[in-house]
């Protein structure tokens, strides 16, 4: 899918470990060192407890589909309509990406289906995590 | 205190002051927000309104982990 570079993500102090992780080919997750909350996106503070111990985690990449659009309203730089889909990792938290390397319609698109990160180097800074089926598309 | 009435329980700015500039402007504000409710011995859970400026409120009350049943702040009007 072709990218706008206005779009990419903008690194920020609190962001660039996640950034430098997908570049690694890494899904990286915090948890907090007091109550064992993993979450996402990354701040330096476990947004359950409050509690600013928190470490860097390595996600497994697994997941399940838990929602998503087919945007068909499409941006002149992007020739195909393309799913914007939230995931719910094995670890707990709720990522928003694309499905990719399946057709991109309801019937291929199963909620709930598993699914694993592929990274996808948009730019020399920037790799954006993304999900396909595991298996391959049914 | 009587009932219904209001009063500051926590205060606070951030931990550094001055430039900073490995800190993005959400995270200035989490910062005081945090400070402000280890001082008073506070969570996110315990809090259910949220106003700031600059920032929109609801996307602070998310970075928090606040779930608010109001909001207020410079670009809600």
């Amino acid at each position: 899918m072709a990218i706008n570079p206005k779009t990419l993500p903008q690194p920020t102090p609190e962001t660039q470990h996640f950034w430098d992780g997908t570049r690694a080919g890494q899904l990286l997750l915090q948890q907090c060192d007091a109550c064992e909350h993993i979450y996402f996106p990354p701040r330096p503070f476990c947004p359950d407890c409050a509690s600013r111990a928190i470490s860097v985690i390595r996600a497994s990449g697994k997941g399940v589909l838990y929602s998503y659009v087919i945007n068909h309203r499409l941006p002149k730089w992007i020739d195909e309509p393309y799913s914007i889909a939230v995931v719910e990792l094995a670890e707990g938290p709720r990522m928003m990406t694309n499905i990719v390397e399946v057709e991109q319609t309801p019937e291929a698109l199963v909620l709930d289906m598993p699914v694993e990160v592929v990274f996808d180097a948009v730019s020399d800074n920037i790799t954006l995590p993304k999900f396909r089926p595991v298996g391959g598309a049914q | 205190m009587k009932p219904r009435s209001i009063a500051i329980v926590g205060a606070a700015e951030t931990t550094e002051m001055g430039k900073i500039p490995d800190t993005s402007q959400i995270q200035l504000h989490a910062d005081a927000a945090l400070n402000a409710m280890a001082e008073c011995g506070l969570g996110p859970k315990d809090i259910d309104g949220i106003a700031c400026a600059a920032e929109w409120p609801t996307d602070l009350a998310h970075y928090l982990g606040i779930t608010p049943t109001w909001v207020d702040g410079t670009m809600v009007g």
